[in-house]
């Protein structure tokens, strides 16, 4: 993984945790370990355990057995609280509340000093354009804003303590583009700062593009975990390649596609197909016959395996029709 | 200490800031105002009113009652007053004069009409006509004043003296009847009972009314998921002991509010009736010492403590406002069982059933206020109750607060008594 100080603790580390319910196992022996400074990613279909995961690094629920350490402390033990900033998938905020008096109240149970939260209630405001020239949204009433609005106040409340481990669940989810990218840069942000941030999402896209590892979590366990790039080259790379057409030239190379000795299979996005090799076949030979057809090419890439190609493959059709159970 | 004064705070400004905070408190005053000076006011208007001069007394007596009657409607000889009109009829005349007048009644014209005969002057029986708009004084007017010439003709005819006949009818017993306690204390009985009861009643009201806002709070943080952040910020019971704190320090607030109002007004009563050119007599307030408001304070905060919290623990399990005014009904039921046992308790204070109930702790609050306005009671007594209530009282609150933490994030299904019990064991 990336930047472990030898002098710090593990931003998190959780020892073989299990947690059933009344009526199905929600995570069983699950270990993780997240070094600080990382951005992480908790990967799953929706009931896969990643909430359950998530609220048991908060204390929020208790495990059935197992350990969980963060920064260097049990899970639960009262230094954390101030420490630690979290975002629940389930957002709610006192509807009726002024915007600043929500956050001030938020920032004052995390520790804050009045005249302190107010400062950094402002500095929030303005990064997340809720407040800037004429427009001050600080006095409205949360139910005054939108959908989008609140969600960023709730995330300013989870930053307003400056929190050394950031846990943010689902934070992409109900968001737009553009608020989806603003919460992008401030990941990104706290990673320059050296700050931890573990996310979960079933958003694959955002997650490889942020996260220095992730953990593939499914019906409870994990399946994959480790650095992104370690887990890239170990599932794939040199035999699979990308191949956009142009024309009509998806026809023209079908035969090739079913040829068995070149491709073992590939996956049909119309125009643009993802092939995995065959055992013995090179790139270059594929590319030869695909020329001989005189199939018109637009662009002929040789892959890394996509986040999104690995959790499929780890965690499958069954893994994702498995989780019905109603949390992540 | 800093996040419990954070939630207090919060559970406290929102409310009071509020608008029906301010509606219901500034209220009080007003109803209070109403309630106290309103009817005499009322009362005397509609006695003033009554137009004399308009009346009009038929007179069938023969021996000129009916003019002895005008002069006391009147008020006395001696007054500048202009006295009812009296015809005198004889028994032909009196039917089509009567009927005349039912005519002026029923158009309004006149207000009242009255009618003697021999046996007015006999056996007191007289006849009041009123018209629709007449108020309600008058006939009470004409009857004081038909008794008062009726009965001094009464008195010429035996022959005693007019004014020791008049001493002799003004005499009435008076009972000042006071309670002789065993710690030697006395008071006006009726004063005890009826601050005695007001307490009880008070309280009930309270914590109802405040048990219902706890409960309400607790449900929509639950039902708009903010719950979970704060959770993760505060334990449970902060968060619980925070509600029920600030809550309660509204509740003191608007009492504080209302009761001192009241003592304001009800030490100016007599002042404001005056303004209203009112003769009250004034209303004697039951003196009350540090002795026994300690204990009603006592009472008041553990009760409201004990009932706040079940309030809560029913406010966590639900997952709708719906949902929850069925699901509190078994903690309603402890308070209106407790209010039942209001009359036993008033009618024996020293009896069994108030003795035990103001022992136990759901109905303590309410009862044991009651006695001690009413009875003294042993000191052992009190010390139980108050250690039982103040057990049971911190014992719902822990229960609550270990409820909460499972309890704030199961949505959906409400969960069976014995799976509210599992939780409450199984939290820390």
């Amino acid at each position: 993984m990336t930047v472990t100080s030898p002098t710090l603790p593990l931003a998190l580390h959780i020892d073989r945790v299990r947690k059933a319910y009344a009526n199905h196992v929600a995570v069983r022996d699950v270990s993780l370990s997240v070094p600080p400074g990382t951005v992480y990613g908790l990967l799953g279909p929706n009931g896969a355990g990643k909430t359950t995961t998530i609220r048991m690094m908060l204390n929020i629920l208790r495990p059935d057995s197992g350990r969980i350490t963060m920064l260097g402390l049990p899970a639960g033990h009262s230094d954390l609280l101030n420490r630690v900033g979290y975002l629940p998938e389930e957002r709610g905020l006192y509807k009726k509340m002024q915007v600043r008096r929500v956050l001030r109240f938020l920032g004052r149970l995390k520790g804050l000093s009045g005249a302190d939260a107010d400062r950094r209630i402002d500095h929030w405001l303005e990064r997340l354009g809720l407040r800037s020239g004429g427009e001050d949204w600080s006095q409205a009433r949360v139910e005054d804003l939108s959908r989008g609005m609140q969600q960023k106040v709730q995330f300013a409340g989870t930053m307003l303590h400056d929190p050394e481990l950031v846990v943010l669940d689902e934070p992409f989810s109900g968001l737009d583009p553009v608020n989806a990218q603003a919460l992008k840069d401030s990941v990104l942000d706290l990673r320059r700062m050296g700050r931890t941030v573990i996310f979960s999402t079933h958003v694959m896209d955002a997650a490889e593009r942020m996260c220095d590892a992730v953990a593939i979590i499914a019906r409870g366990e994990i399946v994959a975990d480790g650095s992104l790039r370690a887990l890239k080259s170990q599932y794939g790379g040199a035999n699979r390649v990308l191949v956009i057409f142009g024309g009509n030239g998806r026809d023209l190379a079908r035969p090739v596609l079913e040829d068995r000795e070149l491709v073992a299979r590939f996956e049909d996005l119309g125009q643009q197909v993802e092939i995995d090799l065959a055992a013995n076949a090179q790139a270059q030979t594929l590319l030869q016959a695909l020329v001989a057809r005189e199939v018109e090419i637009v662009r002929f890439d040789r892959l890394e395996a996509s986040l999104h190609r690995i959790f499929l493959d780890k965690v499958g059709a069954t893994g994702v029709e498995a989780g019905v159970s109603g949390h992540g | 200490m800093g996040k419990l004064f954070a939630v207090i705070e919060r559970e406290f400004m929102e409310r009071v800031r509020s608008k029906w905070f301010v509606l219901t408190t500034l209220f009080g005053p007003f109803l209070f105002a109403g309630l106290t000076i309103g009817p005499p006011i009322l009362a005397f208007r509609s006695a003033r009113a009554v137009d004399v001069s308009r009346m009009v007394i038929v007179d069938a007596t023969q021996v000129g009652a009916g003019n002895g009657v005008a002069t006391e409607l009147a008020g006395g000889l001696t007054s500048a007053a202009t006295p009812p009109t009296v015809i005198a009829v004889n028994a032909e005349t009196r039917t089509p004069v009567v009927d005349s007048l039912r005519a002026l009644l029923a158009a309004d014209r006149i207000p009242a009409a009255v009618i003697l005969d021999d046996s007015s002057v006999a056996s007191g029986a007289v006849r009041v006509l009123l018209a629709g708009g007449a108020p309600l004084a008058t006939s009470e007017r004409v009857q004081r004043a038909a008794e008062r010439e009726l009965l001094r003709r009464q008195i010429a005819t035996t022959g005693i003296d007019v004014a020791v006949a008049e001493r002799i009818t003004r005499f009435s017993v008076s009972a000042k009847v006071e309670r002789v306690l065993r710690d030697g204390r006395s008071g006006s009985a009726q004063v005890n009972i009826i601050f005695g009861a007001g307490v009880a009643v008070l309280l009930y009201i309270v914590i109802v009314l405040y048990g219902q806002i706890v409960l309400r709070g607790v449900t929509e943080e639950k039902q708009s998921r903010v719950s979970e952040l704060v959770l993760a910020s505060v334990p449970p019971r902060v968060l619980l002991s925070g509600k029920v704190l600030g809550i309660g320090g509204v509740a003191l607030l608007q009492l504080g509010f209302w009761t001192s109002s009241l003592l304001v007004l009800m030490a100016n009563r007599e002042k404001l009736l005056a303004a209203f050119g009112v003769a009250g007599g004034s209303m004697a307030l039951p003196t009350i010492g540090a002795a026994e408001l300690v204990p009603l304070f006592a009472y008041f905060t553990l009760g409201y403590v004990l009932y706040a919290a079940l309030f809560a623990a029913v406010g966590s399990i639900v997952s709708s406002e719906q949902e929850a005014q069925q699901a509190q009904t078994p903690v309603i039921m402890l308070l209106v069982g407790s209010m039942a046992l209001l009359q036993p308790a008033l009618a024996d204070p020293d009896g069994p059933i108030a003795r035990a109930m103001s022992i136990v702790p759901f109905s303590s609050p309410i009862l044991m206020p009651l006695r001690l306005g009413l009875v003294s009671v042993p000191a052992a007594d009190l010390a139980m109750s108050l250690s039982l209530l103040s057990l049971t009282a911190v014992g719902a609150m822990v229960a609550a607060g270990r409820l909460y933490r499972t309890a704030m994030l199961m949505y959906g299904k409400r969960p069976s008594l014995a799976e509210v019990f599992r939780w409450i064991r199984n939290a820390d």
